[in-house]
């Protein structure tokens, strides 16, 4: 069902998304959960208009499950990249949840520099959603022996081998344990890493490990979540959040940060690798900046 | 479970075929009108027919004359009263949508169906409401009814609906709205009934507990136990018994958890504001949704002292404090996957602002 986001992007085709989509259907964007014909519609007509502020829409790597799907997109122009990751719930043709976390900085960026190019840098998109109201509750983020953490094969969706299910295992036991020396191992063939728009990566892992250190420093008493896991033999798409404690005018503040992670591996390694976080949708939820 | 199930029927069905079901008659519903094929249709259609096509006067055809109608902010006991609220709310949010997430029923005796109907709306502020004046913002909002029905009727009916989460989209602050409503006299049928559902919920008596058939026992006693272990006894390390390592979890005003560490965080913070809170779950109902999937509905209450854990509403300390809620539970593998938990947190700060329950102490 990937496709009929793709005829949207493509060839503002409306009808075929509006018609896979139910009556229940949820549509996730900037961490607001939508519903109904009018809001599904805005969504649309925002999408049909940010479109037009890119000269091509490149599906660049998918994952099938069952009944789920998921995709990394991406839109670009002459000038700049956005991501975004998508994944559907579909069955017989009807989608019950589309789901979708947007490099939202990154798109408020090229959208206000092509309409004012001298305008370069900007967190704020006006037709942006409100997220939805988030009450945090304090916990131990300790991973006690005799605590349950979730981990890859509690949150499979899908078929995978044996050498795959370790190889995410590996994946997560980096970025929840702080594992910095598997890095090497999972990563020296990967030919793309980029965390929103910023590759981290073209040939060494320096800046894999780099990135793994700013996560562990910045995020004070990080706790990592997996929410759920789409995989095939080829990709997965791995949700996930950390909660954490934030330094934001000189006190720490407790947050969540909802990440998207697409992976493609081939032979045991990472060959591409793509982190979605919405940044606008954090800013206007906790009241500050993203910390990286 | 070779065919569809009807659960796993309304959760993919198209508005067409909710209004018109493709689905073959599987209850009997004796005294229900004929066009309806089993009691998730019939509380669907007659949902939509009320709310969405606004035919509030179809509440004379869908409601008995004497209808006990239960919050915890208010008591209403006659279809006169249901028709002039519902006109009320559609006033006040004019494009108030109901959409049927799940309705999870049951038979029981004497020809009684019980449905649990959970509900996502949005609804745009364009008029006055029960929180104050207009805002014209648009909110979304999970509403959890119980209704008992017979001879194609309610005739007993709980609504819980999550208003902290509703209000805090409409820019309205809790204390704001609780002072509104707070405002507004109550019935003395309303202070008896909260009267005697927090002595009750204390002495750990639930109202009525059929019992369950043979294949949904596990459930009913799964069901206590988490209510005795979790909430009763505070055994945060038996989460794991009851929810999946990525059980996602939605309670009132925007508490969102996912796993057991984040779940154990948001109830122990929940509880904090109730330390000696008595659970007590009053009614059940389960639906099969897959070979390894069945939904739990749970009525409850609860009961205890308020603490405050913030200072603000630290004038309210060891007053009474009583909470009517509801949960509907997606268990997998026999395990919690998703949870929706359903009250008033408004109701519940206008209580302690009007002193109810009243009680005597022994």
């Amino acid at each position: 069902m990937l496709s009929s986001i793709q005829l949207l992007l493509e060839k503002q085709d409306t009808k075929t998304l509006s018609q896979a989509l139910l009556h229940t259907s949820r549509w996730l964007l900037g961490e607001r959960l939508h519903y109904g014909p009018i809001q599904k519609r805005g969504l649309m007509a925002n999408w049909l208009e940010i479109v037009t502020h890119f000269n091509n829409v490149k599906l660049c790597t998918s994952v099938h499950s069952e009944n789920m799907e998921a995709g990394v997109v991406c839109l670009s122009s002459a000038s700049s990249k956005t991501y975004f990751i998508v994944q559907c719930e579909h069955r017989d043709g009807a989608i019950k949840q589309l789901l979708q976390w947007v490099d939202s900085a990154s798109l408020a960026n090229h959208y206000a520099a092509s309409n004012s190019p001298d305008l370069s840098c900007t967190t704020s998109i006006d037709f942006w959603p409100e997220p939805d109201p988030l009450q945090l509750s304090e916990f131990d983020p300790q991973l006690h022996l005799h605590t349950t953490h979730a981990g890859i094969s509690d949150v499979l969706t899908g078929k995978l081998s044996d050498k795959n299910e370790a190889l995410l295992s590996q994946w997560w036991q980096i970025w929840q344990g702080f594992d910095a020396a598997c890095i090497e191992k999972l990563y020296n063939s990967v030919e793309h890493f980029s965390v929103n728009a910023e590759t981290l990566h073209q040939g060494a892992s320096l800046s894999i490990s780099s990135w793994l250190t700013q996560v562990e420093a910045k995020l004070h008493r990080r706790y990592s979540q997996l929410e759920q896991v789409i995989a095939d033999e080829n990709s997965a798409l791995i949700r996930w959040r950390i909660d954490a404690d934030i330094k934001s005018n000189n006190a720490l503040i407790r947050v969540r940060l909802p990440i998207a992670t697409m992976i493609s591996f081939n032979h045991n390694k990472i060959e591409s690798e793509y982190w979605v976080v919405d940044t606008i949708a954090f800013e206007k939820r906790f009241n500050t900046p993203l910390p990286f | 479970m070779s065919e569809m199930s009807i659960a796993k029927t309304v959760y993919w069905q198209p508005l067409s075929d909710m209004l018109d079901p493709a689905r073959s008659k599987s209850q009997t519903l004796a005294g229900f009108d004929e066009e309806f094929v089993d009691l998730a249709d019939y509380i669907l259609r007659i949902t939509h027919r009320i709310w969405e096509q606004k035919n509030i006067g179809a509440c004379y055809d869908y409601y008995a004359d004497y209808c006990p109608v239960h919050t915890l902010g208010g008591y209403a006991d006659s279809v006169d009263v249901v028709v002039q609220n519902t006109l009320k709310t559609i006033a006040a949010f004019p494009d108030r949508s109901l959409i049927g997430e799940d309705v999870i029923y049951r038979e029981e005796a004497n020809e009684v169906y019980y449905s649990s109907h959970r509900i996502t709306s949005i609804m745009t502020n364009k008029g006055p409401s029960e929180f104050g004046a207009p805002t014209g913002k648009t909110g979304r909002v999970t509403t959890i009814a119980d209704c008992m029905c017979k001879d194609n009727k309610i005739f007993y009916e709980w609504l819980m609906r999550d208003n902290s989460f509703l209000i805090a989209q409409l820019g309205i602050s809790l204390d704001d709205a609780a002072a509104f409503q707070a405002k507004f006299p109550t019935s003395s049928a309303f202070v008896q009934w909260i009267n005697e559902e927090y002595a009750r919920t204390r002495a750990n008596n639930a109202s009525r507990w059929e019992p369950l058939p043979e294949n949904d026992k596990q459930w009913g006693e799964f069901a206590q136990s988490w209510a005795e272990q979790i909430f009763n006894r505070r055994m945060f390390n038996k989460l794991s018994e009851f929810y999946k390592p990525n059980a996602a979890v939605q309670w009132p005003g925007g508490r969102q958890a996912t796993g057991n560490a984040a779940i154990g965080g948001m109830f122990i913070k929940y509880l904090a504001s109730c330390p000696d809170a008595q659970m007590v779950i009053d009614h059940i109902c389960v639906t099969h949704y897959d070979d390894n999937r069945v939904n739990v509905a749970l009525r409850w209450g609860l009961a205890g002292h308020y603490s405050a854990t913030d200072t603000k509403y630290a004038q309210f300390n060891q007053q009474a404090y009583y909470i009517l809620g509801a949960t509907h539970f997606e268990i997998e593998d026999g395990l919690i996957a998703k949870e929706f938990t359903v009250f008033d947190e408004v109701a519940a700060l206008a209580n302690l602002m009007r002193k109810l329950p009243q009680v005597t102490e022994a």
